[in-house]
């Protein structure tokens, strides 16, 4: 009777099993089935600089990014990727400083209110204010961790 | 034995306390379905009470969200919201007619007729001007307007379901409406076959300055950090890349407007995580894109 008893609970092997059956194939629909216009989830955050100033390290990130200008101005700088492994990487990069080399400047541009930049991951850039001139801004990030080796270290965790 | 006498106990103890938080005034967290119900209440609450009254600064930085929002107010206070509450239907209502009298001549995208110039952050200023600032914007951009305005018009495609609360039926099909709204005038087949993964856009748009504006502004941050409860590293960051260092300076605990805009008149630059949580038109925004 005891022993019966033991099995009925959240501690049930045969339940367990199947939960986790069934908890992989939904993660696999969710991931397929989940047909946004990127495939993916869409990311945002709001970037406010005072002017003069510049907020983060020149860096690459992990995801396609869109930089929706809202208000003031703000000077952008894209570099082409270093080497072939930078190309549309997995993860981010860390933060470059001054006496890295950051690679041929291939987008040197001062963006305005109703701008819209896009660069693809792997993309370093940096961004200042310009004088006088304080900058808002949007990022809607997108495609990160987007690709079949990413489905199945989800699948098996 | 013991597991399931253990279990029985648990339960019996979920089952008292299911009983209380109607009495206890439970946090409110964006995350969960329930939260969002919960603050959008609290939003139409706040905004027909703080419509015309600036509070904001007042709050106690220890205060958490459920004590400032949940907070028994005197009962003159109730009748002040009341005529409040109508005051605002009134001006809505009459916003709405403006809106779609206008409608026809616009090619522009705008939202209201009233709306002109966009509040910019003053900087080396006191906050004096800031919370101003912010309340003229609830005047000026009241969140209710936004998602009643029937129409909005593009370059050259209306996107009216970002703006109304009808289902829409091909998600696809809009969302790759808004995608095209969003890179014109850059052909779709163009950038994917140019632009994607491949090399970097800039979409220039000089003769078009408030193309993002119905988004929101900076007068809306400082809104969402009076309205809910935005913590520091969590929600917002505070950073500054100078001399080639990098630093993030967030301090403990709710970023109130004053505290942020005091980092923000030193030079700091300010990062909002997941507007979409807060700010209706970002969200309508993303959801279009990924839907």
């Amino acid at each position: 009777m005891e022993t019966q008893r033991q099995f009925t609970g959240i501690i049930n092997p045969p339940v367990i099993l199947y939960k986790l059956l069934f908890f992989s194939i939904y993660k696999i629909l969710v991931f397929v089935l989940n047909q946004d216009y990127f495939g993916t989830s869409v990311g945002a955050n709001v970037y406010l600089t005072p002017p003069d100033s510049q907020g983060f390290a020149p860096h690459y990130d992990d995801s396609e990014a869109f930089i929706l200008q809202l208000e003031g101005y703000e000077h952008w700088k894209l570099y082409r990727p270093r080497n072939k492994r930078e190309e549309l990487p997995r993860v981010s990069s860390k933060n470059f400083n001054e006496d890295d080399y950051l690679g041929e400047t291939i987008i040197d541009v001062v963006l305005g209110p109703g701008d819209l930049l896009y660069y693809p991951r792997g993309t370093i850039h940096q961004a200042t204010t310009v004088e006088g001139e304080h900058s808002l801004h949007i990022t809607l990030s997108t495609y990160q961790s987007n690709t079949y080796a990413d489905l199945l270290t989800q699948v098996s965790c | 034995m013991s597991l399931g006498s253990h279990k029985n106990r648990q339960k019996k103890d979920k089952v008292f306390v299911k009983t209380e938080p109607e009495v206890v005034p439970v946090p409110v967290s964006p995350h969960t379905s329930e939260g969002m119900r919960k603050m959008k209440k609290n939003k139409k609450r706040k905004l027909s009470e703080t419509a015309s009254e600036e509070e904001g600064l007042q709050i106690p930085p220890t205060a958490t969200a459920s004590s400032t929002e949940d907070s028994p107010s005197p009962s003159s206070k109730v009748v002040k919201k009341k005529k409040n509450k109508k005051q605002k239907q009134a001006s809505i209502a009459e916003l709405n007619v403006a809106a779609i009298q206008q409608r026809p001549k616009q090619s522009v995208l705008q939202i209201s007729p009233k709306k002109k110039a966009v509040p910019v952050p003053v900087v080396g200023k006191g906050k004096q001007t800031l919370t101003t600032s912010g309340g003229a914007s609830k005047k000026k951009f009241p969140a209710a307007v936004i998602s009643t305005v029937p129409s909005v018009r593009s370059s050259a495609r209306s996107l009216n379901h970002l703006f109304c609360s009808e289902p829409i039926k091909d998600s696809a099909a809009y969302g790759r409406e808004v995608f095209e709204w969003l890179i014109h005038p850059t052909p779709t087949e163009k950038f994917f076959s140019e632009h994607w993964e491949k090399k970097p856009l800039h979409v220039k748009r000089t003769t078009r300055r408030d193309y993002f504006s119905w988004l929101m502004s900076s007068a809306t941050l400082d809104d969402v950090m009076r309205e809910n409860f935005i913590k520091f590293g969590k929600n917002i960051d505070i950073t500054s890349y100078t001399d080639g260092v990098h630093e993030t300076h967030n301090p403990e605990g709710r970023a109130l407007p004053a505290v942020v805009w005091d980092y923000y008149s030193t030079g700091k630059s300010v990062r909002f995580l997941n507007p979409q949580n807060y700010i209706k038109p970002m969200w309508r925004l993303n959801a279009s894109l990924q839907v």
